[in-house]
């Protein structure tokens, strides 16, 4: 069974205290086991991201946290108190459903109002806070609307604002814009980080997609069959993965297996017939290691060109074009290569069966080991 | 949690089902076997009551009349409610709720009220005689429609249709359009979509008509009693009439848990034969 | 919704098979209502004129009236115990897992296979039993156990369709139990409550069987017009059934009106 391990950024040491803390969580149901063990800390006013594929145990730990699911062991706290034994509806978490769960038979009012009646705040304040939600989530026109009759993105506009308005400690949010399509839900992940920004509430987020969650957090924890396999920021777990699992689900990659030769130049390299592969450091001498490279991070040359720090002659197998960039399968003689290029590049026009030469700088080419020398503290 | 409160909130329905369904069920079956003393059930348990509806010719009789008229009740409401359905749903599915909703309130026009409707209409002076004399088919009133089996059949069938097609309607909504167009693209003809594609697959809401239809029938008696002849009587009447003017209830209990047990052991055969038809 | 193409013949063939069998369902119901307004005393044609002379008879007869009454009384009470019971075995069932909740619809419908008759005499052998006399209130006993399986069918649909999720939008935003069924189920199974309830009046209403083993003297309208139909025809029987008929029809007009509604 892997180790849950942690790997911090220390650039983000924190300085708030935790609102939420998850201490050796697990749960069970009956042989199936959802969560094997996570430990988390989510600091305050950060948008926290879980993510991971389908089954991963992410919606599951976020139903623990929201209270609607008892873990079989382990602890939740909030702001310092343990809330493990709370039921949903008394802890200071709100949740935004992946379906959003409007009440249909009411309005957007009495909807986003519902948490603050039964708090019993008083009706002018009522009238208020819910007015400065429905602004900052910009459904304020459709107050006296019925919930029923609005659309998807109308829904989950309201959805949040019924969870927000209660002032919750954290804010928990199950997949909001996965049915929504594609612009809308661009529109909205821009919105909902803005909203969070300028709010300052705890974000704790649920998605399985990883654009998504590069883009919106401030943190991210990956999962991965009710493990965490790496908690931080984009950037890191974009260019250091941890594990084989976060390296391929985050973005794409290439894959590379060395055989570390001789020293050349100071570096040690595999040189190959077709070329030369400047190995990454910490590797010995004769070791065999497996290594990861970016698309975007290879490039294309002309046979003769010598400007990268490792190189392979190739044939160019196809070409795929996607839009704004086109992605470029090359034959090397380490495996199938892809070089991902902006398709506005003129001059760098290839075909199928062409030649070419895929090159890259040396700190282009990561390891990714099991957890036994990577940067967990 | 909520499992002792959950409890809790079905102990009003079920201890109303219990004390008024589960215990009356269960004293019928322990009154079948009580005797009779002087025209009031004892609770002397035997066996005789069974016996006699075992081995009576005139309760033989009864049940083998009974059993047929049900037959016939069953397999025609099944056969009328099927094409009715069909065409609701596959020919013209623009109507059907509207034909749907006017077969349910037909249910609600009433027992009594038809079983009288169909007395004035096959009476001497009923509406089909005199129809029939209006337009000079035959010369005086024909006495052949009522107090005849034929009369019971038509009006327990009239009754029945909208039971019949409940369940197959139900059953077709898991049919759609789609898998008979299915069938015509593959060449197959209107027919042979029914046959091969939608009764197959409705073949639980047919069963389910049968069995209604049948189920009914073989506890019927206002309708024999009122558009039978003599000769036509269920055994529902002489169960009837046990309570009644008969005034031994443990032979009447018997009567009825001995049909209970021949309807059962008739459908069952019913249902094995045709699950093996359809294979 | 597609319709295969047909040939126009077909769907002509198709109509007028509907329509005949419509025609023959509603055959009786139309003779008696035609003829509760007949002038003359007979049933027969050719149709001599209108009259409410029938109504104005039966509307004076004391006995009529009575069982009118009864009749309206049964179903009323009819439908408020089937209601209730009804609403609290919802409130059960509503996030129950769904083994659960099927087997305790199977169970509640168990009475439907059970022909009336049987279930009448069992009824009437209880109450003799238990040293109960006949009365109207015996009889109202026993048809809400014939009403309830409809009853529950209805609720049980709505139930079906209603989203446990709901509620648990309601718990994260601090209801207790009570409240999100005050104010989130309640509401929405509300429509095909009442409709439930309309039309267990219904069935009360017209339902025959267990009221001629419980009733006693207490007859309500069936009672009375079956005892008249054998005391003789007479015209004013058909008076007395469309007044039933009307009854029954249009509260279960009201009952489809209401659940589907709830189904737009």
């Amino acid at each position: 069974m892997k180790e849950p391990q942690r790997v911090n950024d220390p650039a983000t040491t924190p300085a708030a205290p935790a609102a939420l803390e998850l201490v050796g969580l697990s749960k069970n149901y009956g042989a199936a086991e959802a969560v094997r063990g996570i430990d988390l800390e989510v600091r305050s006013g950060e948008f926290f991201s879980l993510l991971g594929p389908s089954g991963c145990g992410k919606t599951t730990t976020l139903r623990m946290m929201a209270g609607f699911e008892v873990p079989t062991t382990g602890s939740i706290r909030m702001h310092g108190r343990d809330v493990t034994s709370m039921p949903a509806s008394a802890r200071p978490t709100n949740l935004v459903f992946q379906k959003y769960e409007l009440f249909p038979h009411m309005t957007v009012f009495d909807n986003v109002a519902f948490g603050l009646r039964v708090k019993r705040v008083p009706k002018s304040d009522i009238a208020r806070r819910v007015g400065e939600m429905l602004e900052v989530t910009g459904v304020a026109e459709l107050e006296r609307r019925k919930a029923e009759q609005l659309s998807g993105g109308q829904q989950q506009r309201v959805a949040l604002a019924r969870a927000l308005v209660n002032q919750p400690e954290v804010l928990l949010l199950d997949e909001p814009l996965s049915a929504l399509d594609a612009k809308l839900r661009t529109r909205m992940q821009i919105e909902l980080k803005e909203i969070q920004t300028r709010l300052g509430t705890t974000f704790v987020y649920v998605t399985h997609d990883q654009g998504e969650a590069l883009m919106m957090s401030d943190r991210i924890g990956i999962m991965n069959a009710g493990l965490l396999e790496q908690v931080a920021t984009p950037h890191e777990i974009y260019e250091r993965p941890a594990t084989p699992f976060v390296a391929d689900f985050i973005g794409a990659m290439n894959s590379l297996k060395l055989v570390a030769g001789a020293v050349e130049d100071g570096v040690l390299v595999d040189r190959r017939a077709s070329g030369r592969v400047v190995v990454p450091a910490g590797v010995q001498p004769g070791q065999e290691v497996s290594a990861i490279l970016r698309p975007e991070r290879a490039s294309l040359s002309g046979v003769t060109d010598g400007t990268h720090d490792s190189f392979l002659d190739g044939t160019v197998l196809h070409v795929v074009y996607g839009g704004a960039t086109s992605n470029v399968m090359v034959s090397t003689e380490l495996g199938d290569i892809t070089v991902s290029m902006v398709s506005a590049d003129q001059s760098r026009v290839v075909v199928a069966g062409e030649q070419v030469r895929v090159g890259w700088a040396a700190d282009a080419l990561r390891t990714v080991e099991a957890p036994t020398e990577s940067e967990a503290s | 949690m909520r499992i002792s409160t959950r409890a809790l909130q079905l102990s009003p329905a079920a201890a109303y089902y219990i004390a008024l369904f589960l215990i009356p069920l269960l004293l019928l079956a322990a009154y079948s076997f009580y005797s009779v003393e002087s025209f009031e059930p004892v609770p002397k348990l035997t066996f005789h009551n069974y016996v006699e509806a075992a081995t009576s010719d005139v309760y033989r009789g009864f049940y083998l009349r009974t059993l047929r008229v049900a037959l016939i009740v069953a397999v025609l409401v099944t056969a009328i409610s099927f094409p009715f359905a069909f065409v609701l749903n596959y020919l013209l599915p623009g109507r059907k709720h509207l034909l749907y909703f006017l077969v349910l309130v037909s249910l609600f026009g009433g027992y009594i009220v038809r079983v009288y409707a169909w007395r004035n209409i096959m009476g001497r002076e009923g509406i089909i005689n005199q129809t029939l004399i209006g337009t000079g088919v035959i010369d005086s009133p024909m006495t052949l429609f009522l107090n005849s089996e034929w009369a019971v059949v038509v009006a327990l069938v009239n009754y029945l249709i909208p039971f019949g097609v409940l369940p197959i309607y139900a059953a077709m909504q898991n049919v759609p359009p789609t898998q008979i167009e299915a069938a015509q693209d593959l060449g197959g003809s209107r027919w042979r979509a029914a046959t091969k594609v939608v009764l197959p697959l409705t073949s639980k809401g047919c069963v389910a008509a049968f069995a209604v239809s049948f189920i009914a029938t073989s506890a019927e008696w206002v309708t024999p009693q009122l558009l039978g002849g003599t000769g036509d009587q269920l055994i529902g009447n002489q169960i009837q009439h046990q309570f009644g003017g008969g005034l031994n209830w443990p032979l009447g209990a018997a009567l009825a848990l001995t049909m209970v047990v021949l309807v059962v052991l008739l459908l069952s055969a019913a249902y094995l034969v045709i699950r093996r038809w359809l294979r | 919704m597609s319709t295969p193409s047909m040939p126009r013949s077909t769907k002509a063939m198709a109509r007028l098979y509907v329509v005949a069998v419509l025609a023959f369902l509603f055959a009786p119901l139309v003779v008696v209502v035609l003829f509760s307004f007949h002038s003359a005393p007979r049933m027969s044609f050719p149709f001599e004129g209108f009259s409410l002379r029938w109504y104005d008879q039966v509307l004076h007869d004391q006995l009529v009236i009575d069982a009118m009454r009864r009749s309206a009384i049964a179903a009323v009470l009819t439908g408020l115990m089937t209601a209730v019971l009804g609403l609290t075995a919802s409130l059960a069932l509503v996030g129950a897992r769904t083994r659960v909740r099927a087997t305790t619809m199977v169970a509640a419908m168990v009475p439907l296979t059970f022909p009336t008759l049987l279930y009448a005499i069992g009824l009437a052998i209880t109450y003799h039993f238990f040293g109960v006399g006949y009365s109207l209130r015996a009889t109202i006993a026993g048809h809400v156990i014939v009403a309830l399986p409809f009853v529950f069918l209805i609720i049980g649909a709505s139930l079906d369709r209603f989203r446990f999720s709901l509620l648990e939008a309601a718990f994260d935003l601090g209801a207790s139990p009570w409240l999100a069924f005050r104010k989130v189920t309640l509401p929405l199974i509300l429509p095909a409550v009442l409709g439930a309830t309309v039309l267990a009046m219904a069935l009360s209403a017209d339902e025959f069987v267990v009221a001629f083993f419980t009733a006693g003297q207490e007859k309500t309208l069936p009672l009375l017009l079956y005892a008249r139909i054998n005391q003789g025809l007479d015209p004013s029987l058909n008076a007395i059934g469309t007044i039933l008929l009307v009854a029954t029809t249009s509260l279960a007009w009201v009952s489809a009106a209401r659940t589907s509604k709830e189904n737009q």
